[in-house]
């Protein structure tokens, strides 16, 4: 997603820590709560790009998720401009966990 | 999971533009779905479902045509969901798609998937009295010139100044707010829908999370499809209203806008998606794609999210009048003069994603309808009373915004479209290939070379994600509005042609 936003993705350093902690009602929704986050935290104040997300805790039981992302605030002047992701969907959004290698589709409203 | 010529079963061709998706394609539908195309543009459709099909589920798109099947499964839907001729799947809803619901019935839904994120995105057309030979010899200067006044891309920020305070008047009254800044004509308003004022608006239910992305964001272009371009009169079809709208000559310079509510109208969608999800386990409503959410219309959060909705279209147009106003600058700035010299009126300015309560005929009753529009525009007929005066004779103006080198379209409204499409038509190209695809296929240095052969001046905050955007990559422009033409839901009336391109 933050690869799309810039077209030189390398040239984001990892300035400072920003923290999110979200939950979710299901798989699903967690994964668009956690998603939403980190976009709405890139479109206002702080204007956050991370590099790097690592995600700190997950419980999969009562679907929370704490994440810090390691970045710096988003600036045209630095960062070549990619194209905008709008919003995050639930349009055919799958999580497969059935292989050890699990699968996520996400589509993103461009 | 049904084969591919199992979906065929249940799809039946009209005539040459229009297909039927009957019942039974989808679980639950309570109508018949109806699409749009002629054979150039059903191939795409047949493939969105082969590829669908091919791939049994897993990851990928779902099909325009299996979206279209799941509105006409959504509670208190009348008549038809029906696809324009640039359909293609998009999320929820697919985009070109138009539902009405009926406001009597209390299990009718609203559904944020209807309008999409974008709300009240938008065309708006600005004429002038130059001729093409006029601005030719400062074509790329005016281009420049005009990506240097309007903030382009991702990221980019506002130079209105703007304050808490001023966003929340500007949620409650759209164009009024420009017009009292002096940053729009009092002529302006007359040619927008809804005179660039949705009354229901509320700003108090709009989440501060989506004023927050909106506030620096206000008189931004954004990103994506969206553009300023300025444009070249190509061909009158229809005189009379060519006439009405100012549009005089062959090669008349007129620009472009297209652009909606940034991240204001997209958090609004988003805040509004969560919260239907939990009313529909509460009021028991069932869809069969998660991204169709909905609530019932006379419900909390049905009300909210209306208010709300109005409140992002009046952003929306404040949005559009601010980058109206910086186009005028940077006209008036190039060429000596002022904008009211450069007669740089607005035509007319269009809502394509957008849900309105209008009244239509079912069966020859009267009925107040929901109607939304994604990705397909009102297109009202002459004498229509919601239509400005200058344009009661002509039918609505309707702006279809082509992509990026190709032409654009003004139509108009007609009876025909007022009765077999609630008044809608379509709204552009519509998109070909998927952007991963357009990456795969094209080369961004082919796409600007193609551009600059043709003669038309670009300006691009974003280059090497061009080829996204690029005429292969969308439906031909020119076929969508021929369906339209030919099955009578508009009327042709001008072709545009685009001779600088400024977009994120």
């Amino acid at each position: 997603m933050f690869n799309y936003m810039t077209t030189d993705y390398s040239r984001v350093e990892m300035k400072y820590v920003y923290q999110i902690e979200v939950s979710g009602e299901d798989m699903l929704s967690l994964l668009y709560h956690f998603l939403d986050e980190f976009l709405f935290f890139f479109s206002a104040e702080p204007f956050f790009i991370p590099r790097v997300v690592q995600i700190t805790e997950f419980d999969t039981e009562e679907f929370k998720i704490k994440a810090r992302g390691f970045g710096e605030p988003f600036d045209i002047h630095k960062h070549p401009q990619g194209t905008e992701v709008k919003a995050i969907t639930y349009s055919n959004m799958q999580v497969h966990e059935e292989s050890e290698k699990h699968d996520i589709f996400v589509i993103i409203d461009i | 999971m049904r084969s591919y010529q199992e979906e065929l079963k249940y799809l039946d061709r009209v005539n040459d533009h229009c297909w039927h998706i009957k019942k039974g394609f989808v679980e639950n539908m309570n109508v018949d779905g109806y699409f749009f195309a002629n054979s150039h543009l059903e191939k795409l459709m047949f493939d969105e479902l082969r590829q669908s099909c091919n791939n049994k589920g897993f990851g990928g798109f779902l099909p325009g045509m299996k979206q279209i099947a799941n509105v006409a499964a959504l509670p208190g839907i009348v008549g038809k969901s029906i696809g324009l001729p640039d359909v293609h799947s998009g999320y929820g809803f697919a985009i070109g798609n138009m539902a009405a619901f009926d406001m009597s019935n209390s299990k009718a839904v609203v559904s944020p998937g209807g309008v999409g994120f974008d709300i009240n995105c938008g065309v708006r057309l600005l004429r002038t009295n130059l001729h093409r030979r006029d601005v030719e010899p400062l074509q790329e200067q005016l281009a420049q010139c005009l990506f240097d006044h309007i903030p382009v891309g991702v990221g980019s920020k506002g130079i209105i100044p703007m304050t808490a305070q001023n966003l929340e008047e500007a949620l409650e009254m759209g164009v009024d707010w420009s017009l009292r800044e002096g940053y729009a004509w009092a002529e302006d308003k007359e040619h927008c829908e809804e005179y660039g004022r949705m009354l229901q608006a509320d700003p108090s239910k709009v989440s501060s999370r989506a004023k927050k992305r909106g506030l620096p964001q206000l008189g931004t272009l954004g990103a994506g499809n969206h553009y300023a371009e300025i444009q070249v009169v190509e061909e009158i079809y229809d005189q009379y209203a060519a006439k009405k709208m100012g549009i005089e000559f062959k090669d008349q310079v007129c620009v472009m806008i297209h652009s909606g509510s940034r991240g204001m109208g997209h958090q609004v969608a988003t805040d509004a998606l969560v919260a239907m999800e939990k009313a529909m386990k509460r009021d028991e409503i069932g869809v069969n794609d998660r991204q169709l959410a909905c609530a019932h219309i006379q419900s909390t959060e049905g009300q909210d999210y209306l208010k709300g909705m109005a409140a992002a279209a009046n952003y929306a147009w404040v949005n559009r009048s601010s980058m109206t106003f910086l186009s005028r600058q940077a006209f008036a700035k190039m060429f000596k003069t002022t904008p009211d010299d450069l007669d740089m009126h607005v035509i007319y300015d269009v809502s394509h994603n957008i849900a309105k309560v209008e009244e239509h005929f079912i069966d020859g009753k009267q009925k107040t309808l929901l109607v939304h529009r994604k990705g397909s525009t009102r297109a009202f007929p002459p004498h229509h009373p919601l239509i400005p005066v200058d344009y009661q004779l002509t039918g609505q103006p309707v702006l279809i915004g082509g992509t990026m080198g190709t032409c654009s379209y003004v139509l108009t409204g007609t009876e025909q479209g007022m009765m077999e499409t609630f008044g809608t038509t379509c709204h552009g190209a519509g998109r070909a290939l998927s952007r991963a695809k357009s990456r795969r296929n094209l080369d961004y240095t082919d796409v600007l070379n193609a551009l600059n052969q043709k003669g038309i001046s670009i300006r691009v905050a974003s280059p090497k994600l061009v080829m996204e955007e690029a005429p292969e990559s969308y439906k031909n422009v020119t076929d969508v509005v021929d369906t339209c033409h030919a099955a009578g839901i508009s009327k042709k009336c001008i072709k545009l042609r685009p001779i600088a391109v400024i977009k994120g």
